[in-house]
């Protein structure tokens, strides 16, 4: 921790960052998101397990973008959502000073003796890319290695098609559309979301089940290939939906059909984002 | 009247009941983590042991979206529908904070055009509140003027006495009729735990004066502060819509060629869009200039208007926000700013 | 009329006329006569235009309260409900809820005062009600002077009305257009007018603000521009006024949508003179 204060308020003096993105603590057990500009609030910045936001969805809104160069705390989950901006094209890579941070897991937002499960499949404990690499390097694990499939989804693909409908009905009837999943979201940067357009409304407004259903659906599928797994949104949805089963399951649907997981790679674009003329798919010819 | 008792079971039975008589009825039930207030159905998991709900009791009197007209579109031209207002509300679960959102919200709904999808539902509503056992680092009623054993805006209070259960304290005329119509779901006797009540106002201490707050916030509209307030704000609605006293809404028609329906819908003055003019111009283009008019509205304006702050201390705002902006912290770097607490 | 605030009155279409290529006049009546009779509002006010299906719009009555039996609206087409109003025919049924707001303060504040207005594209529409309201009542008000213009000849509204008020002895018009704004593309056939900006134009035109009146509505812009050259010319900035134009939802006060400070644009306003404008914090 002192290493990282030391670190972002040597990047200030030397004028190589505008202002860092990090991590400040709120008590012993919960940070929050904080933007420093002046080399001595660098002393406020910490990393531990409680450090569930990722800073990344701060790097599209539109004064965030207006500074020229701008350091970002982040751990693995979060660097694959700066590639993957990066890989569409949201600003240029040299724009951020990734300080990756080595990490052995966030708590579970909702009972935090447990570990968050998206950190027991996590491949990037230690930073795949970054500027500077802080915090002891953790040891290897499973997941390192091999595929492992996420809990929550391993469980609820056991339920039948029917009981799958019935609980979805049951989960969308709470949703109340405050769009916290979509505004905590990295991915979700459209300057104009399709729910915000009117001519035609593609999706319902309102908070019954049509416009649920479209809603979080919709955005599924926006995310599909894209999404990178931090999990974000099922944190901040006030009505505690279990958002990630329907984006976990859009990310192993594009994994065994496309060979792809986001945010790895810099030189490779998410594949329902991109045409290539020797695409197998021939329908749009 | 002698001392009436409820215990947890007969208010599970008793809301139950009511869903099943037609009366729409409003409890806390808990699903996946957390409790949330919902209109009751046969197989609500209602449940009592909870803190606070993470939503308010604002939606059985406000719902997320309600009808108020209906159409029918022909050769002729258009046959327009009214909605009637009719059906009885039964609220319980709400602490205090909840309950004295209704009077405020009476104000703005009552302001010179009578609205009555706000107005009528309230004359038919009964609302029993559950005094608060508990406060946690976000709750500030007290500093509100508000408490958290108040009586403002219910019928009924329940005051804990027991892990088991309740002893009714009937505020109002309707509050009294609730007792005797339902009065076989209540006892004259429950066993006492010594240990409640728990929680009284000096448990909750104030923590500002409004009338402090509002004179920085009418004096210092283009002060940098506010940008530091709101810097980790993501303009979502989640705090807009967990909130008691959070009223603005939509108004669109659904519709095929032939009928279609018109609908008040949520919505919210801290999503990007709210302002946007036909003209494209948005008013309000910045996270911290909608985050502004959010505190501006409750703290300031509303007193304007109204004489009262359209807030009650519950802290459900705080407690929503993902980006971690806290709503009393928010107030306290503005009294400090102001120079006094 | 039920108890419900949100119902609105059906109004049949009367008669269209295109002003511009993306601009319509509506006229409406009432399909119940017992409406009819008991309606009426005062210059200033708006409304808000049901396109059953596709929702409400809100404009301001365009038409003078001294003529009675109909009311007109005027609108661009810019989005999903203007749109849809874009489409229909004579006979057809538009939605109207209103009248709402307040209103120019007539006869407080205009009796016996020399009246001018300004007003640029589009902006001429909520200020022709209280032109006709005026001229319907002529002798009860000393001058008359309005400048209007437009950045093209194609963008001038209410054309046929700006010829009759031209040709009135007891009218003083001042038409302008921006430069380059005259080229027969845009449909004209010769300018007689002035070519320039509508804040110049007023500047030059030699129009006095003493014991005088100023109505002002246009883009914005124009209005920023136009304020400060009316306190220049003596006008005070109680007697100057502007209606503003805010996203409104409601119209009565509820949904918060047109909340600007303490003023409701819709029930506060939309109506407010100079001095009121200059109160307001700036996120109109």
């Amino acid at each position: 921790m002192e290493q990282l204060q030391k670190k972002v308020q040597e990047l200030l003096n030397n004028k190589e960052v505008d202002i860092v993105i990090g991590y400040t603590a709120i008590s012993e057990t919960e940070t929050k998101p904080i933007f420093v500009k002046k080399p001595e609030d660098a002393s406020k910045l910490v990393f531990n397990a409680y450090c569930y936001n990722n800073l990344a969805t701060y790097l599209t809104r539109k004064d965030i973008k207006a500074f020229n160069k701008i350091g970002i705390v982040a751990k693995g989950c979060d660097i694959r959502a700066i590639i993957n901006l990066i890989t569409e094209n949201q600003f240029k890579r040299e724009k951020v000073l990734i300080i990756g941070m080595s990490c052995e897991g966030v708590t579970d937002p909702r009972n935090t003796d447990k570990k968050s499960i998206k950190c027991d499949v996590c491949k990037v404990h230690n930073p795949h890319i970054a500027d500077i690499v802080m915090g002891e390097k953790v040891a290897e694990t499973i997941a390192m290695k091999e595929k492992i499939h996420h809990a929550d989804l391993e469980e609820f693909n056991k339920k039948t098609r029917e009981e799958k409908w019935q609980f979805w009905k049951e989960q969308f009837s709470k949703c109340i559309r405050c769009y916290a999943c979509r505004q905590a979201c990295p991915m979700c940067y459209c300057n104009r979301c399709i729910v915000d357009l009117n001519t035609p409304q593609w999706i319902d407004t309102r908070s019954n089940p049509k416009g649920a259903f479209s809603w979080n659906l919709v955005r599924a599928y926006h995310l599909s290939g894209r999404c990178i797994d931090c999990g974000e949104c099922e944190r901040v949805c006030p009505v505690n939906i279990p958002l990630m089963l329907l984006n976990r399951t859009l990310q192993e649907e594009v994994q065994r059909s496309f060979d792809f997981e986001a945010g790895y790679d810099l030189e490779a674009s998410p594949p329902l984002t991109v045409f290539e003329k020797d695409d197998e798919e021939n329908f749009i010819r | 009247m002698a001392d009436l008792y409820l215990t947890h079971e007969k208010a599970v039975q008793m809301l139950k009941d009511i869903a099943q008589k037609g009366i729409e009825a409003f409890g806390p039930v808990q699903k996946d983590g957390s409790h949330l207030i919902e209109k009751i159905t046969e197989s609500s998991p209602i449940d009592f042991n909870y803190f606070i709900t993470n939503n308010s009791i604002k939606e059985a009197l406000f719902p997320r979206y309600e009808k108020i007209l209906s159409y029918k579109i022909n050769q002729e031209g258009v046959e327009v529908e009214d909605v009637a207002v009719d059906k009885s509300i039964v609220i319980m679960g709400g602490h205090p904070c909840d309950a004295a959102s209704i009077p405020l919200m009476e104000k703005l709904f009552g302001w010179d055009f009578k609205d009555k999808f706000f107005l009528q539902r309230r004359e038919n509503t009964t609302i029993i509140t559950l005094a608060c056992e508990e406060a946690d680092k976000d709750c500030f009623c007290t500093s509100l003027g508000y408490s958290p054993r108040g009586e403002i805006g219910s019928d009924i209070l329940l005051e804990r006495v027991s892990d088991q259960g309740w002893k009714l304290k009937l505020l109002t005329d309707k509050g009294k009729e609730f007792a005797k119509t339902y009065e076989s779901y209540f006892q004259s006797s429950l066993d006492i735990d010594k240990q409640y009540p728990k929680l009284s106002d000096q448990d909750v201490p104030v923590q500002f004066d409004p009338k402090v707050v509002k004179k920085w916030i009418d004096t210092h509209f283009e002060d940098p502060l506010w940008e530091e307030i709101a810097s980790n704000c993501w303009s979502c609605a989640a705090c807009t819509y967990v909130c008691p006293t959070c009223h603005c809404f939509d108004i669109t028609d659904d519709a095929t060629m032939w009928s279609g329906i018109r609908t008040k819908n949520w919505d919210a003055c801290t999503l990007p869009y709210f302002t946007l003019h036909a003209s494209q111009h948005n008013p309000r283009e910045q996270h911290f200039q909608r985050y502004r008019q959010r505190i501006n509205h409750k703290y300031s304006i509303y007193v304007n208007l109204f004489n009262a702050i359209s807030c009650t201390g519950c802290g459900r705002c705080s407690r929503a926000c993902g980006a971690k902006v806290n709503i009393l912290e928010a107030i306290k770097m503005i009294a400090s700013a102001a120079g006094g607490k | 009329m039920s108890d419900n605030v949100y119902m609105p009155y059906l109004m049949k279409i009367t008669d269209i006329r295109d002003e511009t290529p993306d601009t319509r006049t509506y006229r409406l009546e009432f399909t119940n006569s017992e409406d009819a009779d008991k309606f009426s509002f005062k210059a200033g006010q708006f409304g808000l235009y049901s396109a059953f299906g596709g929702g409400e719009s809100t404009f301001c009555v365009a038409s003078s309260p001294t003529r009675k039996g109909y009311i007109e609206c005027t609108f661009r087409v810019m989005g999903r409900v203007t749109t849809q109003l874009r489409d229909m025919n004579v006979g057809d049924i538009v939605g109207f809820r209103g009248p709402y707001g307040n209103f120019f303060p007539i006869e407080e504040k205009f009796y016996g005062k020399n009246i001018t207005f300004i007003a640029g594209g589009i902006g001429l529409a909520p200020v022709r009600c209280v032109i006709w309201n005026i001229l319907d009542l002529r002798d009860k008000f000393k001058e008359v002077n309005i400048v209007y213009g437009a950045r093209t000849f194609q963008d001038l509204v209410y054309k046929d009305e700006i010829k009759e008020w031209e040709d009135r002895k007891d009218v003083n018009l001042v038409k302008t257009l921006d430069p380059g704004g005259d080229k027969a593309e845009y449909g004209c056939s010769g300018w007689n007018g002035k070519m320039g900006f509508v804040p110049t134009v007023l500047k030059e035109s030699g129009i006095k603000g003493d014991d005088g009146v100023a109505v002002v509505c246009g883009p914005p812009i124009m209005i920023k521009l136009t304020l400060p050259v009316l306190k220049e010319l003596g006008f005070a900035e109680e007697n100057t006024f502007t209606t503003l134009e805010n996203k409104m939802k409601c119209g009565i006060g509820k949904c918060g949508r047109c909340n600007v400070g303490s003023f409701y644009v819709c029930k506060h306003g939309p109506v407010l003179s100079a001095a009121e404008l200059a109160q307001l914090p700036d996120e109109y």
